[in-house]
């Protein structure tokens, strides 16, 4: 059966082989040239060196990684479309199942055999997809030094492996529900990207509670005023904490005081002087003699009785959220497998 | 050997005209003694007919006493009618020739012969008159 | 004798229209058995249920003795070519018997090897460019060469010209000449089904109309012509399937296992087309008859 189940898969493979392959030829060529240039930057002598090998690293192949980023964004989906939906739906669709069922294997063999050599092998696939990419872009990764990025995080090591059983599972799904192929494969790209952005935006912040870091106000975030309809206002960019995934930057003061306009009509008047409406509309125009030091004076106020909250998910927690990510959507994908089983061997009856 | 063929639309049973046109080629003597019927499967094979009918004619003939099975080899003509006719039937059907030439040559067509032919067998006389 | 399919009180509901129902049936092995039926009568139906491909909705049905697709040893045992034989057109001609031969345990790959030289088919051929005839070959020979001990076949040559339909039935004929095996074939082509098969079972209207062997349904029913004239005073034993009244005649077919001794009818014997349309326009008349009833109310 496992042998039968492969044979009907075989051009489905090839295609895919065929791309992995292409990507790896890609890779091979530009990987070398990239690792040499890393392989200098650590020992670089001179700060000038340095900075011109990071950007060397960090610009050459942009359009090659931004390229290969996309590809393996997309991957998991044309595992879906590909291998998911036409899975069972073109056996239900030509009728083939009546051939197929009426052979001398029961059904839920022949079901889950085809789920589990189709499903690992979507899983195999998407797995040396994304380990190519994360060897070749090691050293842009290292230099970017942002792997909660949508360029590291979504589609290196263990969520790409996720991804891929999930979009299979959907595709399967969707295949059995709407027994025709088409259809099927086009719900599988909505229900997959809208699964996937969801995911990112609303559920991946909060995987783990984010950790909360108090500190002084710190110029690293950098700073400014700005200009409202409703007055003056104090804004503080977040800290750029190397590898970790920082969500916003807040100025509190005592009991949670914050820094309103009220505050700085007391506290800073010189700076209000200076502060003019830009084209009469919100924005930051700081202008005239003694501006500057109005404005460090106001800082400094300001970091005397105020501190700087940063919400963010540190770098160590890259591998945990990758696990936890990638098995929710692999839990996702097995419950919807075990759906369509239960589904094709009791409903489609 | 005999070939059978069968007719869809007459009426009559597969496994009757395959009784029948068994003797009809016994009467007209294609068929002898020790001649064998083609096997159940030869017949399956060329005229696609279920082989239980071909088996329950060929009892059916067995049954009259005109052919027996041996079985692993075939089925056989054990009996026939009057061998003595053979001789007969060659002049009647020169006669019977010579009489559709005459019908056809009166303008009778096809069926107004066989209707002729067989309406006149049906009331000629049952018996042989002595 | 073991029975190639029993069903009791069988019922196939799709939502709240029966495709089939109470089909009560009892078909002995050895057979080869013609299923009759207008289209939607529900044959496909019940071949579906006998496959496994479907699950009964009321009653049960057992097939060889044993529940359908209860099990691989089952499912073996049943060769089955399912209506427009299906088969994948992406595969080759050897790469459907090397599936034949990877999902049965009893496939017989030589029997398979030699039909399809036989046929003349290209080993390397693409399923999907075969002919209709050619399909069906296919599909028959997948069925076979797996050795079961029934064949269904579901119109199995409705789509088939008239010579590849006679050589589609002269190789199915051959096979059950040689390997005793059992088949329940579905038709509407009655001429063909009064050559290859000794047992009939007519459906209509999701109903089982009759079921019998041919012989014994063909010595059982007559059509009565005589005088018009009511048909209550026939003997009770006279079961009447249809009758059809003109003017001064009355046409009567009916079923009596005696015979019909009243010299006021003159009785003919019954052809096998004749017995199946008058169960078929027997079911149709209760359906009129239900339908006229339901309006009137």
């Amino acid at each position: 059966m496992i042998r039968f189940a492969w044979r009907q898969f075989r051009l489905q493979v090839l295609v895919v082989s065929g791309l992995l392959v292409a990507v790896a030829v890609v890779l091979l060529i530009t990987g070398p040239h990239m690792a040499h240039l890393f392989g200098e930057l650590k020992n670089c002598k001179s700060k000038n060196d340095c900075s011109f090998l990071t950007t060397a690293i960090g610009t050459s192949n942009s359009d090659i990684d931004n390229f290969m980023t996309a590809t393996n964004l997309v991957f998991p989906a044309i595992i879906g479309i590909f291998w998911g939906a036409p899975l069972f739906a073109r056996e239900l669709e030509t009728g083939t199942y009546r051939l197929a069922w009426s052979q001398g294997v029961t059904r839920s063999k022949w079901i889950g055999c085809k789920l589990a050599v189709v499903g690992v092998a979507s899983m195999v696939a998407a797995g040396l997809m994304g380990w190519m990419l994360t060897w070749w872009s090691s050293p842009i990764d290292t230099v970017n030094a942002n792997r909660f990025g949508t360029q590291i995080y979504d589609t290196h090591y263990i969520v790409p492996i996720g991804y891929a059983a999930f979009a299979f599972a959907v595709g399967v799904a969707a295949g059995v529900l709407w027994r025709r192929t088409l259809p099927a494969m086009a719900t599988t790209l909505v229900v997959f990207v809208a699964a996937r952005i969801t995911f990112a935006q609303k559920l991946r912040p909060d995987l783990l509670s984010p950790v909360k870091l108090v500190s002084k106000l710190s110029r690293a975030g950098g700073y400014g005023f700005e200009q409202t309809p409703n007055g003056l206002h104090f804004i503080v960019g977040a800290e750029n904490l190397p590898n970790a995934l920082v969500f916003n930057a807040v100025v509190k003061g005592k009991h949670g005081a914050r820094v309103t306009s009220q505050w700085l009509q007391t506290n800073c008047p010189k700076l209000l002087i200076h502060v003019s409406p830009v084209g009469g509309r919100t924005g930051v125009g700081i202008k005239g003699n003694g501006a500057p030091k109005a404005f460090s004076e106001c800082v400094d106020k300001i970091a005397a009785n105020f501190h700087q909250v940063l919400t963010y998910q540190p770098a160590s927690r890259f591998w945990p959220f990758q696990w936890i990510e990638g098995s929710i959507f692999l839990g996702a994908g097995v419950a919807l497998c075990a759906f369509s089983y239960w589904w094709l061997r009791r409903r489609v009856a | 050997m005999i070939e059978f063929r069968l007719n869809g639309n007459c009426g009559v049973s597969p496994y009757q005209q395959i009784v029948q046109q068994v003797k009809s080629a016994l009467r007209l003597g294609r068929l002898r003694v020790g001649d064998q019927l083609p096997t159940v499967k030869e017949v399956v094979g060329k005229v696609a007919i279920n082989p239980n009918t071909v088996l329950k004619a060929y009892r059916e003939l067995e049954h009259e006493g005109l052919v027996a099975a041996r079985p692993g080899i075939g089925t056989f003509v054990v009996n026939t009618f009057d061998e003595t006719t053979y001789a007969a039937q060659r002049t009647l059907r020169r006669s019977l020739e010579v009489w559709i030439e005459k019908a056809r040559r009166a303008g009778l067509d096809d069926e107004s012969i066989e209707a002729l032919f067989v309406d006149t067998f049906l009331f000629a006389p049952k018996e042989l008159v002595r | 004798m073991s029975s190639a399919l029993a069903a009791i009180d069988l019922g196939k509901r799709y939502g709240r229209k029966w495709a089939l129902s109470k089909c009560t049936l009892d078909i002995p092995a050895g057979r080869v058995v013609g299923l009759v039926g207008p289209n939607g009568a529900g044959k496909t139906t019940l071949l579906h249920l006998a496959v496994g491909l479907l699950r009964p909705s009321t009653g049960s049905i057992t097939v060889l003795d044993q529940v359908p697709a209860c099990s691989a040893q089952q499912l073996g045992r049943i060769g089955f070519v399912a209506q427009d034989t299906p088969v994948y057109a992406g595969l080759s001609v050897a790469a459907h018997l090397q599936m034949g031969a990877a999902l049965n345990a009893s496939w017989d790959m030589q029997i398979a090897e030699r039909r399809i030289s036989d046929l003349g088919l290209d080993p390397k051929q693409h399923a999907g460019r075969l002919s209709g005839g050619q399909r069906a070959q296919l599909a028959l020979t997948l069925a076979i060469a797996k050795r079961p001990s029934l064949l269904l076949l579901d119109e199995p040559v409705a789509s088939l010209d008239p010579l590849a339909r006679r050589e589609f039935l002269a190789i199915l004929m051959d096979v059950v000449a040689e390997h005793n095996v059992s088949v329940i074939l579905s038709s509407h082509l009655v001429a063909d089904l009064e050559r290859v098969c000794d047992h009939l079972v007519v459906l209509a209207a999701s109903r089982v109309q009759v079921n019998g062997d041919i012989d014994d349904l063909l010595s059982t029913h007559h059509r009565l012509v005589g005088p018009r004239r009511d048909l209550d005073n026939l003997p009770d034993t006279v079961h009447v399937v249809e009758a059809s009244h003109t003017d001064r005649q009355t046409t009567v077919t009916v079923r009596s296992v005696d015979p019909i001794l009243d010299p006021v009818w003159s009785v003919e014997p019954l052809t096998m087309e004749d017995l199946v349309l008058a169960y078929m326009g027997q079911a149709e008349q209760q359906r009129r008859d239900l339908v006229r009833l339901k309006g009137g109310t």
